[in-house]
């Protein structure tokens, strides 16, 4: 067996063996067993006379996703590149005598593999797809190729775009000239065609995905036309997309290979880059996936005296990272909660508890949870809790941007009434206030951050307990006062604002002692 | 022999590595020196094949991209990298496999210097940052290659692995091997080295057989990085 081979095919053995030795990952792979069985034996249960919501409305959806995670994987090609190799691969293939053909090759096939593994996510949405689309466990499979197909083609592209442009900053604007351009043309294209400003539907806009015209967008239109012949049992179109994505694949190796042979400086950076960055994920440091290029700007602080100096810097962090007042997560939540909301039929409940549980999740990876990493917050010689409100500070703007954002959006896609749409933006916030306290808990109660299944199951309990008094009056006065439903979302507000002081309160010591800060490290 | 002429390497519109010229004859330790950013890693990079240049290296005559120059070469990097999910005897193996060698007894032999034997079934994600360096040096020297080029290879290192390191310096050195040692712990490399080189902003400033003048390392380092002091 030859080097790559035997690195590849040893890495998978360890990588089974890791599986059955670790009790965490063995947990977290049967209970995804379980909920893929429970999804199976739901939809054993059907009426067979149920109605089903159009196939092409579910192609459109996936059309939508393929082209947000190429999008998203991609764009990283002008910032930080997507490196298929490790710093174990620079350090130990790259310096050998391993041909650099043969180094990419095997790149390309781990990469591949970590992309398809991604699409086991699209598997887990079976129940909502069935329920609603009655799509087949087979059809979701191809959906689920087709994510990891666009996935990997989103790192090569993203691989693609480094290699050529980083060497200058001229390369990155004129890269980014056409990349948008390209992007643009297609957004403009479903906005007239599908005549969004002037009668905006969701009849029209999946009129405007249908059109061939899309099957050019790059990438994510190949994998839509592939996997629509799959999902409508077209052979030819099928046949001619699987032959297109082996041709682009090939076609990238040779780029690569043949036109940037020494293409081991191009992915170096960038592979320093993305081992830094898990460095600092398994470490919980502070990195912030930031561009290269980075404008400082005014220096200095200008106020911030004593914890207040936290959240001064926290504004020039943010300034720039150009993270005023959204951050990543933010538009992925927003993204997400809109196309569910599509989903579910406008079901505006199941789309407020949609955009919470998002929300639960993206208030735990923030930025002001890696601060409670670092040492100097717990140096500065200030009160804890002074300190505390401080760090937590950062949080709140995000929570209430990030709400506005996507009630704005939710206001139109639902067809609510404006109070409505006030009641469930207000209550909202005041359950991203409870998640804030709930994290602050789960720190003082564990001791560390919800990062593996495990811990993210235990935060996510006790998220709920901390929100069960709000809930369950909300639900109550909702059915009670059933002519104003807005009323049930408003009246979570002030409890949730009595729970999240108490919570603050709970933990106001937080920040006297590092115990956290030694456990993470 | 490790011979580098006039290798040049500009990032956008910083000089990393300017006009820089070396030899490290077989059997000879050469040390590199200079204060951080003094593109001390950027040449090593470009010697062992990892960045684009302009000029010339060659390792035993032969230019330094070419599979044979690689077959020569060992390089330890500053920060060790280990795939987390490989055991420290199959690193030694799949070396052993990139080089097309066969196991000649080397690789335990090394793992049983660094006390990492009982490790050996133990994966690279289980191992602490000091024994990643450890692994990093076994992985590098298990060819048994005749230029090394060492990136720091003392930080992490526990006292028995340095001293262990350093009865290796002299032994490779004496069965006529090429060695770079780039380092800012000068008094580690005080008593072996042959020839210095401190580079201070990209360029070699100074150049210093060992016997030459009065000063040591230390001071010699010393002059050229705070005065400027030419060639």
């Amino acid at each position: 067996m030859g080097a790559l081979s035997y690195l590849f095919f040893t890495k998978q053995k360890n990588r089974f063996r890791e599986y059955l030795r670790s009790p965490s990952k063995l947990i977290f792979l049967l209970v995804m067993l379980l909920m893929f069985g429970m999804s199976l034996y739901t939809s054993l249960s059907d009426d067979p006379s149920q109605k089903y919501r159009s196939i092409d409305e579910f192609l459109a959806i996936v059309f939508l996703i393929y082209t947000v995670a190429f999008a998203d994987v991609s764009k990283n090609g002008f910032s930080n590149g997507a490196s298929f190799f490790s710093m174990a691969d620079i350090n130990l293939i790259f310096v050998s005598p391993l041909r650099s053909a043969n180094a990419l090759f095997y790149g390309l096939i781990q990469q591949l593999g970590h992309s398809l593994y991604m699409g086991v996510i699209i598997l887990l949405q079976y129940t909502i797809s069935h329920e609603y689309y009655g799509i087949s466990l087979k059809t979701l499979a191809f959906v689920a190729l087709g994510y990891g197909i666009t996935v990997f083609f989103g790192q090569m592209l993203s691989m693609l775009i480094y290699v050529f442009t980083a060497s200058s900053d001229k390369r990155v604007r004129i890269g980014k000239i056409i990349y948008y351009s390209v992007l643009a043309f297609f957004v403009i294209y479903v906005i007239i065609k599908g005549e969004l400003f002037t009668s905006p539907s969701l009849a029209n806009m999946i009129k405007a995905v249908e059109s061939d015209v899309l099957y050019f967008m790059p990438v994510s239109g190949l994998t839509s036309f592939f996997v629509e012949g799959l999902v409508k049992g077209s052979a030819l179109k099928s046949c001619v997309g699987a032959l297109l994505i082996l041709f682009f694949t090939v076609a990238f190796y040779f780029i690569l290979s043949k036109t940037r042979g020494e293409y081991y400086e191009d992915v170096l950076k960038s592979t320093e880059t993305s081992s830094s960055a898990i460095t600092s994920s398994k470490e919980s440091t502070s990195f912030d996936g930031l561009s290269r290029n980075i404008k400082v700007g005014k220096t200095g602080f200008t106020k911030g005296v004593g914890a207040s100096a936290i959240s001064e810097k926290h504004k020039i962090e943010n300034r720039r990272g150009k993270l005023i007042f959204l951050n990543r997560s933010s538009f992925v939540t927003i993204g997400m909660t809109v196309i569910y909301s599509l989903v579910v039929n406008g079901d505006e409940m199941m789309a407020f508890v949609l955009s919470l549980y998002s929300m639960l999740i993206g208030v735990s990876v923030g930025r002001w949870m890696k601060e409670l990493t670092l040492p100097y917050v717990y140096l500065i010689p200030e009160k804890p809790f002074s300190k505390l409100l401080h760090v937590v500070r950062e949080q709140i703007p995000v929570i209430i941007f990030e709400s506005a954002a996507l009630f704005a959006v939710l206001h139109f896609v639902l067809h609510l009434q404006v109070a409505e749409t006030l009641s469930m933006l207000v209550a909202r916030i005041g359950f991203g206030l409870v998640f804030i306290g709930s994290n602050l808990l789960f720190i003082k109660l564990t001791k560390r951050t919800a990062k593996t299944f495990l811990t993210i199951i235990a935060y996510t309990v006790l998220s709920t307990v901390c929100v069960l008094p709000s809930a369950l009056c909300g639900i109550f006065a909702g059915m009670m006062f059933w002519v104003h439903p807005f009323t049930g979302y408003l009246i979570t507000f002030p409890i949730n604002i009595a729970v999240f002081l108490l919570l603050l309160f709970l933990c106001r010591n937080i920040l006297e002692y590092s115990e956290f800060n030694n456990q993470e490290r | 022999m490790l011979t580098v002429k006039n290798v040049t390497k500009k990032y956008d519109k910083v000089w990393a590595n300017n006009n820089i010229s070396l030899t490290v004859p077989d059997g000879e330790i050469a040390v590199l020196l200079g204060p951080n950013g003094a593109g001390k890693s950027t040449l090593i990079k470009c010697i062992c094949g990892l960045l684009r240049f302009s000029g010339e290296i060659s390792i035993c005559g032969f230019d330094n991209k070419s599979l044979e120059a690689k077959r020569l070469l060992g390089y330890v990097p500053e920060m060790p990298a280990v795939y987390d999910l490989l055991t420290v005897e199959e690193h030694l193996e799949f070396i052993r496999r990139s080089y097309k060698i066969a196991d000649d007894g080397t690789g335990e032999k090394l793992l049983r210097r660094f006390e990492l034997y009982d490790k050996k079934d133990k994966l690279g994600k289980e191992l602490s940052k000091g024994m990643q360096q450890k692994l990093s040096i076994c992985c590098a020297l298990v060819h048994k290659p005749e230029v090394i080029i060492f990136d720091e290879p003392m930080v992490g290192l526990d006292p028995y692995a340095i001293k262990q390191l350093k009865e290796i310096f002299t032994q490779i050195k004496n069965d006529g091997v090429t060695v770079l040692i780039s380092t800012h712990m000068i008094d580690s490399v005080e008593d072996y080295w042959d020839t210095a080189y401190i580079m201070v902003k990209g360029e070699v400033k100074v150049q210093k057989k060992n016997g030459e003048g009065n000063e040591s390392l230390e001071e010699l380092f010393f002059s050229a990085t705070e005065t400027g002091s030419d060639k």
